[in-house]
């Protein structure tokens, strides 16, 4: 389920048509008794700006970003650029795809994957034997 | 194009702590830059200094801004929750503590300095000293 198209900092090969820049979020996953998580950082998104789709078990997820005003002047340190964040993960079998959620606080993206009640931990009860009968 | 989240849009600017590995790096490497945490983006207007920093999963308790005559240090915490049963598959969201000091070139006014924390992203507007803003002078003629 953790294997995203590439990696955190490469400079991936294709284009995108989209006016502005599209950047990747910083990413953790991890996995509990019950769902998988992952956490994206989306600093100046909001929930509004949230998309995330399921085609062909892989989960794109894109976070928008409104453009903010800049106080104007003169920039003298630049070393972020502001943009759409955009990432996709496989999602392997095993995760309840239809009750995925998602929601967005002060800038972090959570995901939640509920795993497939199947793969959910259970006890199983160990029947005692029948009590043997003595002779 | 997917662009490196971090890169070095300008020139070091003076202060930049980034400037020696641009310098040895190359102001166009990936490397050089993305060190420092937060990332920052500085203005300057006539009347005062505008500094952005990305702080995701930040509340504005967990952040302290100190001024010092023309320095401004932010710095914070980003908790490193672990609870029972969590297994990480992937971690590459920085967390623990930072701190970043920006050398201005002008002495702020620190009693007039405002923050505002949304969706992640900080502003913080520190004006201008008196003595330190830019003013015209008024040229006389014969």
């Amino acid at each position: 389920v953790n294997n995203d198209n590439c990696g955190s900092n490469c400079n991936c090969a294709e284009e995108s048509t989209a006016r502005t820049a599209v950047f990747q979020p910083g990413t953790d996953i991890y996995e509990t008794q019950n769902e998988v998580v992952i956490l994206a950082d989306v600093p100046g998104a909001d929930s509004a700006g949230i998309e995330l789709d399921f085609a062909d078990g892989t989960l794109s997820v894109r976070a928008g970003v409104a453009a903010r005003a800049t106080p104007g002047g003169r920039m003298i340190l630049g070393e972020y650029g502001v943009g759409d964040f955009e990432r996709s993960f496989r999602i392997g079998g095993g995760i309840d795809t239809a009750r995925i959620t998602a929601r967005v606080d002060a800038g972090v993206l959570a995901i939640t994957l509920p795993k497939a009640e199947a793969l959910r931990p259970r006890k199983i009860k160990v029947e005692a034997p029948a009590a043997p009968s003595e002779n | 194009m997917l662009a490196t989240r971090f890169s070095t849009m300008f020139p070091p600017a003076p202060f930049s702590i980034n400037r020696l590995t641009d310098a040895l790096l190359g102001a166009d490497s990936h490397l050089g830059a993305a060190r420092a945490f937060p990332g920052m983006n500085v203005w300057e207007t006539d009347e005062a200094v505008v500094v952005e920093a990305e702080l995701p999963g930040f509340s504005i308790e967990g952040v302290d801004i100190t001024m010092t005559g023309k320095e401004v240090t932010i710095s914070g915490k980003r908790a490193h929750t672990e609870p029972e049963g969590k297994v990480f598959l992937r971690r590459e969201r920085p967390t623990g503590q930072f701190s970043r000091t920006l050398r201005l070139s002008s002495d702020i006014d620190g009693s007039r300095a405002a923050a505002t924390l949304r969706n992640g992203v900080l502003t913080v507007t520190l004006p201008k000293a008196e003595e330190a803003r830019a003013r015209k002078i008024r040229v006389d003629g014969k």
